[in-house]
């Protein structure tokens, strides 16, 4: 089990150095140029633009620039912003957490609607309320996230006043404040997601339901309750924590989405902007950080089938 | 019985009235206190006073920073920092400093503060905005501790309006000396002091208590909230997650004008235009340039891009508001697409044309222009295709003078009409130097129009470059558009400077209040 663990853990560090190479020669091949946006529309002359460059370092060759950035980066030191000159790594401090923030909230809530309401649609299955709790779940999976967040602005934010529209509080100001600019976005993370979780669950549990061992739990006398938590959800939540691990990713990407409707200070706008101005370091930094998050999510997927699932420890 | 009655509800009602009227009058009256929120298009890359890191950043140094002189409400320029000055001869500018003026960190304003800080914007290292347009002065003097000269090479008429820009930042020199960090914290003698910049979410200023400005500033802080999205940043307007706004999308501005709980404030602030690089084909051929000229609608790109918030540009593009704008030159280029299709033919382009028109995808102001402009120049038999890239590109690419023809929104950079000079001087690093462009008739009248400090003659001599450069029509201007902030009603006190000073606005902060 330590020797699978091991080589889970080399891979995945390996994956996240070929990430970081593959962004390092990306950035390098999208056009645009950092020194330029830098100086601006009105003051860019040829031989200020080249003394910009040679003050920064852009104009050593590639190879150098990459190793010199690999070696701090193995160290931990994710270097400074050109354009702002601020440690990326004391910024990502900061930032990170916010969005850490967001997706654990976001997660949580949908698993604890997701995982209630599938195991209650299973057991009605095929009636009334089972085809009303399905119904819905298809309406939040259609509706993209961006929509859901734009009409919960407009509703809750706008007309209702119910939450503030946009923004961030920090909790150390003001903790009822930063929970009400919480809720929103957290939320409607959560609705594009909770369909998901909701529709594995009940799908898995349907499975298991049919299998022999329950109807065996149930002929010794077994509570019902009992079957239900013990053996049919247990049984029923590898799928679900698959998906999980699958969606947690995805949840990323649309916490960029999120973060930005609601101007919610976490990685995304810093990841924008970097992208927009070009700042290389910038931008390498949170895309390393972020496939760093994705790969370490699988990692934990593939490990908590070990504690799910005996049998998985063998392979 | 009833009698008195009615004379007591009728008092009643005379007081409450009395009371109302009152109360709207001590409205009017500013009140102390209370933090604005402001929501900014652009979380500021950097805080340095003397660097143009776009508008949004200047307002904030704006509020904690100072020049000698500045911009005051109307547009004038008035004292700040150099309570009064004088010329002496034609190229030494004496100023004498306002005396009791502190900075935040209790240091005495000197002379050597402000040679310093002048110093520091001539010093090619900090990249400061103000550096080629004050490439005449030669050197600062510091004549004793309240006074200090400035010694030109020539005469320069638009000195003034130059350091009146937020770039002309003094300084504290004993404080940069000592080591701070001018890109990551802010120190000068403004109104507010800054206290902290919370990356992505904040930087938040503190009214200065020592401020020279007596009574002022009227607000006890101010934070600025980085908004990026023009539709997020109107939405929390609406929703009063945040006071005022900048760069209001121009679609809006009508909604938010018809909306009583909000205000606009808001005038002509930028315009559009088309940039050919003269080295390409077929844009080598001055009649190609003019048969485009010719061939846009004006009145309908205001229509459509300003949402009717705009004035055509048919001839000077300097604003008809100033006092150089040649009013013979108006209706130099009218929408003829008669002509614009004759000149076409008389160039060997009678079959038509197709060309690709460059634009940043970025800003959607662009954008839309540049799709106008592709239906417009379709009657005329230009074919035009768009070629979108992000405004990091497009910077890129007309630096390098990798483009064909360009769509630019743009304003004027100073209150003076030396601003054309960044667009037809030939050793200007912004347009001309990229694209080989040098006409030394306008090289010449523009450099006598810097020097020459008589008013009426500099009128002429802009007049001549106007014609001129239209003639020649390297740039073809479409419209002034608006642009502008929005507030919620209660905030008072606030100014939006005329024209393209309004990017200067920030400079009403010292007397904006909550009346709430």
């Amino acid at each position: 089990m330590g020797a699978y663990v091991l080589r889970r853990l080399i891979a995945a560090a390996a994956m996240t150095a070929a990430i970081a190479t593959a962004v390092f020669l990306l950035l390098r091949a999208v056009p645009g140029d950092v020194v330029v946006v830098m100086l601006g529309e009105n003051a860019a002359s040829p031989d200020k633009i080249a003394a910009m460059r040679h003050a920064l370092g852009l104009d050593r060759p590639l190879l150098e620039q990459y190793t010199v950035w690999l070696a701090h980066l193995a160290r931990g030191d994710f270097g400074t912003s050109i354009l702002s000159g601020r440690s990326i790594g004391a910024e990502l401090a900061v930032r990170v957490p916010r969005s850490l923030e967001l997706g654990v909230f976001a997660l949580a809530a949908a698993v604890l609607l997701g995982i209630p309401l599938g195991t209650l649609a299973a057991r009605r299955a095929g009636r009334p309320l089972d085809l009303a709790i399905t119904g819905v779940s298809v309406l939040g999976l259609t509706f993209p996230s961006f929509v859901v967040g734009s009409v919960f602005v407009l509703v809750f934010g706008l007309v209702l006043h119910w939450f503030p529209a946009t923004g961030y509080v920090a909790f150390s100001d003001d903790p009822l404040g930063h929970v009400r600019h919480l809720v929103l976005p957290a939320l409607t993370l959560a609705l594009t997601f909770a369909p998901v979780v909701l529709r594995m669950t009940r799908a898995g549990m349907l499975e298991t339901l049919s299998q022999d061992f329950v109807r065996t739990a149930r002929a010794k006398g077994l509570a019902e309750r009992a079957v239900m938590v013990r053996h049919v959800l247990r049984n029923s939540l590898i799928p679900v924590i698959t998906v999980l691990g699958l969606q947690a990713g995805e949840l990323i990407g649309r916490i960029v989405l999120i973060e930005y409707i609601f101007n919610w200070p976490g990685v995304s706008s810093l990841l924008l902007t970097g992208a927009f101005e070009r700042d290389y370091p910038l931008v390498q930094a949170v895309v390393v950080v972020v496939a760093a998050a994705f790969v370490l999510i699988n990692l934990l997927v593939d490990l908590t089938y070990m504690l799910v699932d005996p049998r998985i420890r063998l392979a | 019985m009833m009698r008195i009655l009615a004379a007591l509800v009728a008092a009643v009602v005379l007081t409450g009235l009395g009371a109302a009227s009152w109360a709207a009058g001590a409205a009017d009256q500013p009140k102390r206190g209370g933090t604005l929120i402001y929501g900014l298009s652009t979380e500021p890359p950097d805080l340095d006073p003397h660097v143009n890191s776009g508008a949004s950043a200047g307002t904030v140094k704006m509020a904690v920073y100072q020049g000698l002189v500045r911009y005051g409400h109307g547009g004038s320029i008035e004292p700040a920092l150099a309570e009064h000055w004088g010329l002496v001869g034609q190229t030494q500018y004496v100023f004498h400093l306002r005396p009791g003026v502190k900075f935040h960190n209790g240091d005495p304003l000197t002379a050597s503060d402000v040679k310093f800080s002048l110093d520091r914007i001539l010093d090619p290292r900090t990249g400061s905005a103000l550096r080629s347009s004050l490439r005449a002065v030669k050197r600062v003097e510091v004549m004793d501790p309240m006074t200090v000269k400035i010694v030109l090479s020539q005469p320069f008429a638009p000195l003034l309006a130059y350091l009146a820009q937020p770039y002309g930042a003094i300084v504290d020199a004993k404080f940069v000396q000592g080591g701070a960090n001018l890109r990551s914290t802010m120190m000068g003698t403004g109104p507010f002091k800054f206290v902290s910049w919370e990356p992505g979410q904040r930087v938040r200023l503190v009214r200065n208590e020592a401020y020279w400005e007596p009574g002022k500033p009227y607000l006890d802080a101010i934070n600025f909230v980085p908004l990026a999205d023009a539709q997020t940043r109107l939405t929390a307007l609406r929703a009063g997650d945040i006071m005022l706004m900048d760069f209001v999308p121009q679609e809006q501005m009508n909604a938010i004008a018809r909306d009583s709980q909000l205000r606009l404030y808001a005038d002509v602030g930028i315009f559009m235009c088309i940039i050919f690089n003269p080295q390409r084909k077929p844009y080598d051929d001055v009649r190609v340039r003019q048969a485009i000229a010719y061939a846009i609608d004006r009145d309908a790109v205001v229509k459509t891009i300003f949402d009717g918030r705009g004035t055509p540009i048919t001839g000077d593009v300097i604003p008809a508001s100033w006092w150089a704008h040649d009013r013979n030159a108006d209706g130099m280029y009218t929408y003829r697409p008669d002509k614009a299709r004759q000149l076409l033919r008389e160039a060997g382009y009678g079959d038509g044309l197709r060309i690709t028109i460059m634009a940043p995808i970025t800003y959607s102001l662009h954008t839309r222009t540049a799709q106008v402009l592709q239906a417009q120049l379709a009657k005329v038999g230009i074919q035009a295709q768009l070629d979108l890239p992000e405004w990091a590109v497009v910077l890129n690419r007309h630096n390098q003078g990798d483009f064909a023809i360009e769509v630019r929104g743009l304003s004027a950079s100073v209150n003076d009409p030396d601003f054309l000079s960044l667009f037809y001087e030939s050793d200007s690093p912004y347009y001309p130097k990229q694209v080989g462009f040098k006409d030394a008739q306008l090289d010449q009248w523009l450099d006598e129009a810097r020097v020459v400090g008589n008013q009426a003659i500099r009128k002429q001599l802009y007049a001549k470059i106007e014609e001129r450069a239209l003639t020649l029509a390297p740039w073809v201007y479409i419209a002034w558009g608006d642009q502008g902030e929005a507030a919620r009603a209660y905030v008072r006190g606030y100014d939006h400077y005329p024209g393209p000073l309004g990017t200067y606005s920030g400079y009403s902060l010292s007397s904006t209040w909550l009346a709430k």
